[in-house]
């Protein structure tokens, strides 16, 4: 039963906490466009500026389309200013074509439960 | 106490006072009422209201019984000018030409001398002519705004060229620099409503104490508050009640816009019951149901269109049509399954719908 408990909180810990949950980075930013990813159920969120640093800068973050549901009067739109954590690196979001899905380049995934102004 | 006066009647003090031009009476509507609520609140012996709408602060802009008495006091406390050459003996609480000749002969700066726990403040009174926009002011206060919807439009053009091209590349999307978006930004406004002389904060980049704030295209606030701590704020001016997108101008540029309500005691409160369907096609009609709807003025925002002055014959129902520009491509190559979740409020000269609701786009 212990090693059935202890091999269940290695498992967890491996698989279930995403390894890059210690790399989320604050962002701010000022939504500009939405888009859905009908190919990876997220949502394409554009801002114009885009806080990451000292520095601002404009791009793309994509947003898990579920978590959209846990929102009241807090779902990204656009007019809204964001703010909250990423997880950097490539998220891209896949859209349907017809035929194909194609990706749209993002600089990487929106924490859920961003906060939201507006 | 002077905190309070602060707060009811702005950091703004004027020499300006309103000119009545038309008669008002009972049930009259408007900036006019503002301001003859104010000055009969000037005087103890004339007061509208000590507490609630209508009292010195919260002066409303609509004529009830309350103003109706109040002018009827007026009129009889300067009968000799009102009363007697149109021979009458007592008030009757309209406000025809004598009644506004005596308003308009007022001093054009009142000064109110308020003696509380010994303390003597003097203020004057700004009313909603002080905030009207002069010719060298006006500005168009959708330019954040337009910068904003030319970035949309690049998005969507890119994004609905890959689709086009029916390829499995990676979309090529427009560069856009920081200079493309306007360099003033509201993040937020809180409260986003309220009566006359509500302190609201505002957050944002590149707002100071030297911006000056529109309520629209007419009204202007012409100083941001800025406390020690750099916190920024402003109290809502004496203008008539309704729904204003708010836009901050900071030297030449101009933010992107906000909605604020300024709010009626009168008014009913907005609330969405239910919207149908909750799964509707690219091009379906979505009907809100609730209550508080105006007759014409109402904005629906949806994450994707947002509906102005949407009508409601029974101030019950809404109907809009859900056909949003920018997912008309991904509409044209879909497979009428995937469901993508939009979110939906409404706000009115009344206020802001109580909750969001969600609904889905069949794509």
């Amino acid at each position: 039963m212990k090693k059935l408990i202890l091999g269940s909180i290695i498992f967890f810990s491996v698989t279930i906490i995403p390894s890059s949950a210690y790399a989320q980075v604050p962002f701010g930013g000022l939504e500009v466009s939405i888009f859905p990813c009908t190919c990876s159920a997220q949502f394409l969120h554009y801002f114009a500026p885009l806080w990451l640093g000292p520095v601002p800068a404009t791009g793309a973050l994509t947003y898990p389309m579920g978590a959209t549901t846990a929102f009241l009067f807090g779902i990204l739109k656009p007019g809204s200013w964001a703010l909250g954590t990423y997880t950097p690196g490539v998220q891209a979001c896949w859209v349907w074509a017809g035929k194909f899905c194609f990706p749209i380049p993002s600089l990487g995934a929106i924490t859920p439960f961003t906060g939201t102004s507006l | 106490m002077t905190a309070l006066l602060i707060l009811l009647y702005g950091a703004h003090v004027s020499a300006q006072n309103t000119q009545f031009t038309a008669n008002l009476s009972f049930g009259s509507m408007g900036t006019q009422v503002i301001a003859l609520q104010q000055i009969l609140n000037r005087d103890e012996s004339t007061r509208v209201a000590s507490i609630g709408p209508g009292s010195p602060g919260n002066e409303t802009s609509y004529f009830g019984s309350l103003t109706k008495s109040a002018v009827i006091k007026f009129q009889e406390k300067y009968a000799n000018e009102i009363l007697v050459p149109a021979g009458l003996s007592r008030g009757n609480g309209y406000v025809g030409p004598l009644t506004r000749a005596k308003l308009n002969a007022l001093p054009a700066s009142v000064v109110n001398t308020i003696v509380a726990n010994s303390l003597v403040i003097t203020t004057t009174v700004a009313t909603s002519t002080d905030y009207l926009v002069k010719d060298g002011e006006k500005i168009d206060i959708y330019l954040g705004d337009k910068m904003i919807e030319g970035v949309q439009n690049k998005i969507t053009s890119a994004i609905n060229s890959a689709i086009a091209s029916q390829s499995t590349a990676t979309a090529t999307m427009p560069f856009i620099t920081t200079s493309d978006v306007p360099s003033i930004v509201i993040k937020e406004l809180s409260p986003q409503f309220g009566g006359l002389g509500t302190r609201v904060s505002i957050t944002g980049t590149g707002i100071s104490s030297n911006s000056a704030l529109y309520f629209g295209s007419n009204y202007i606030v012409r100083t941001v508050n800025q406390d020690s701590l750099g916190n920024l704020s402003f109290a809502v001016p004496p203008i008539p009640p309704a729904r204003y997108d708010i836009a901050i101008k900071t030297g030449s540029a101009v933010s992107n816009t906000a909605a604020f309500v300024i709010t009626d005691p009168k008014n009913p409160s907005v609330h969405i019951q239910s919207i149908y369907p909750v799964d509707i096609k690219y091009g379906g009609t979505l009907t809100i149901t609730g209550s508080g709807f105006s007759p014409q003025n109402n904005v629906v925002v949806t994450t994707y269109q947002k509906f102005i002055n949407v009508s409601s014959f029974d101030g019950k129902t809404l109907v809009v049509q859900i056909s949003p520009d920018s997912l008309r491509e991904l509409a044209k190559v879909g497979r009428g399954t995937d469901k993508v979740p939009v979110s939906l409020y409404i706000v009115n000269e009344y206020g802001f719908s109580n909750s969001e609701k969600l609904f889905n786009i069949l794509l």
